[in-house]
């Protein structure tokens, strides 16, 4: 059986219907808040008559694209500076480094360097991303038990192998990981749009800031939240699927 | 002599382990370690397979120094936390002791059966780590260091979790391997019955710094209700309370 979340469904109800009401009363400008009606109509004029799934598209694939980049460097560099301490020793700091510099600071260079173009954004969000995925990945690498080594110990393995085994105990937090990276990379993605684009949710949002369009601010902002919260949702949907070793057999 | 352990100082900060120890033991013969809990059975085994570096003194295998020796070669391990790769099937498991070993799939496949029917896991080939009880997961820890072709096995309470009938059964499929394939190991353990069981000798610890208080020949005595297995286990219980 499925349980269901009614102390959220009761609040979400009781949100909607003081939303009705305040709108109903006047207590709220429609320049603050927009009618569930405006709302609406602002949804279906976004997708119908102004190309917002592209938008939304273009956001998702720098986010997505960014993320794959940051994933696929930054998880065998960890294991190459977790198995290395010279390495480890002579790029750590500026990992740290680098990972403390607010990414907003660096969309200024980054436009200098790449344009306002794709690569300009995508590099940005590689920044933010890339720097925080390693830090994590070395220490969920950190916190492998030592049984694990005496285990692989006994074992021929070469040194891939055996990088590939620390790869494998850690590759659950690694997920868990890619998941609290990918939310701050739609954070980033939405400071690029603002700052400097000519697509995406964020420059949606800009756009609307500029025609005073508060509905569709709310649509863009709501829309934000929905991705964010539904990646979220698949990414821990399918956990059970991809470590199933993970989960006790079924009573 | 297969495995030489002279004049071993171990020491953790203030605590002295073992101050001058030393344990010879033959090719093809087991040695089961007793001893008080804490008397640094596991810190010994630790040293002799290079899980454990730091330390002072000399420990030869096959006539290398052990650093040298595992260069080449791995010892076979089985942990008093036993451990398995949770990702990995029971089938998996086993199959890992055979990577970079020039093992024909087949002769794998054969090993891997027979262990499995062996330690009574049959019908969880395909089960995980995760989905077994302690006692099994023992078991797999087990089958994968019998299936490594290693010449020499340490086993620290390898059996410990175990009801008596698996437990039986396995130091029987121990015996049996040893002998085949003339292995040498070390095999800790608490219970004297077992210690006589399984090895050629035992070498009784006392309390830290830890020495070798006794030897005792066990003659491969296999009947336990025989009238010298009784008298060698009353003289290890005696050594044991001194
Ligand atoms: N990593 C460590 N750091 C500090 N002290 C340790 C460490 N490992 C073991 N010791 C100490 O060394 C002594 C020997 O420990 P060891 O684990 O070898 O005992 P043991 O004979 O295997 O005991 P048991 O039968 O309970 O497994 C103990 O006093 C223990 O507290
Ligand atoms: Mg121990």
């Amino acid at each position: 059986m499925k349980r269901v979340n009614s102390p959220f469904l009761v609040s979400s109800i009781l949100i909607v219907f003081l939303w009705v009401l305040s709108k109903n009363l006047g207590w709220i400008n429609d320049l603050f808040l927009p009618t569930p009606k405006q709302l609406l109509t602002a949804f279906v004029s976004l997708f119908s008559e102004h190309d917002f799934l592209d938008d939304i598209i273009a956001s998702v694939l720098r986010v997505f694209s960014a993320f794959f980049f940051s994933a696929i460097i930054a998880i065998p560099l960890a294991l190459l500076m977790f198995n290395n301490k010279t390495l480890r020793q002579i790029l750590a700091p500026y990992i740290d480094f680098i990972r403390y510099l607010p990414v907003p600071a660096l969309i200024p260079l980054t436009i200098l360097f790449f344009g306002i173009g794709e690569t300009a954004k995508i590099v940005l969000l590689f920044i933010g991303t890339f720097f925080q995925l390693i830090l994590l990945i070395i220490d969920d690498l950190d916190e492998i038990p030592k049984e694990h080594f005496y285990l692989t110990y006994s074992l021929k393995l070469n040194g891939f192998q055996e990088m590939w085994y620390m790869f494998r105990k850690t590759l659950p937090q690694i997920y868990d990981n890619s998941r609290i990276t990918i939310g701050w990379c739609w954070t980033y993605v939405i400071i690029a749009e603002l700052v400097a684009s000519s697509s995406g949710i964020g420059h949606m949002i800009k756009e609307a800031q500029r025609f005073s369009n508060t509905p569709n601010m709310y649509a863009g902002i709501i829309t934000m939240g929905i991705i964010g919260f539904g990646t979220d949702f698949l990414f821990k949907k399918f956990y059970p699927s991809f470590f199933r070793y993970k989960m006790k057999a079924k009573m | 002599m297969m495995i030489e352990i002279q004049g071993l100082t171990k020491r953790f900060g203030q605590l002295v382990v073992f101050e001058n120890f030393n344990l010879s033991i033959r090719k093809g013969e087991t040695v089961a370690l007793v001893g008080p809990s804490g008397c640094g059975k596991t810190t010994l085994l630790n040293c002799v397979t290079g899980l454990d570096k730091n330390y002072d003194g000399q420990i030869l295998i096959n006539g290398l120094n052990s650093k040298e020796y595992l260069q080449e070669k791995r010892i076979s391990i089985v942990l008093q936390r036993y451990s398995n790769f949770e990702w990995q099937t029971i089938n998996e498991n086993i199959r890992s002791a055979f990577v970079n070993r020039n093992i024909t799939s087949e002769e794998q496949e054969k090993t891997i059966n027979n262990l499995i029917e062996r330690t009574g896991l049959l019908g969880f080939e395909n089960s995980y780590i995760n989905e077994l009880s302690g006692g099994m997961q023992q078991r797999v820890a087990v089958a994968r260091a019998l299936a490594q072709s290693n010449e020499i096995l340490a086993f620290d309470e390898p059996f410990g979790s175990l009801d008596i009938e698996n437990r039986s059964s396995l130091q029987i499929l121990f015996r049996e391997q040893i002998t085949k394939k003339n292995l040498t190991a070390i095999f800790i353990t608490h219970d004297i019955e077992e210690a006589i069981l399984v090895s050629e000798r035992i070498a009784i610890l006392k309390k830290i710094p830890s020495l070798v208080t006794k030897i005792i020949e066990t003659n491969n005595i296999t009947d336990k209700y025989s009238q010298e297995f009784n008298s060698l286990k009353e003289e290890v219980e005696k050594t044991l309370k001194l």
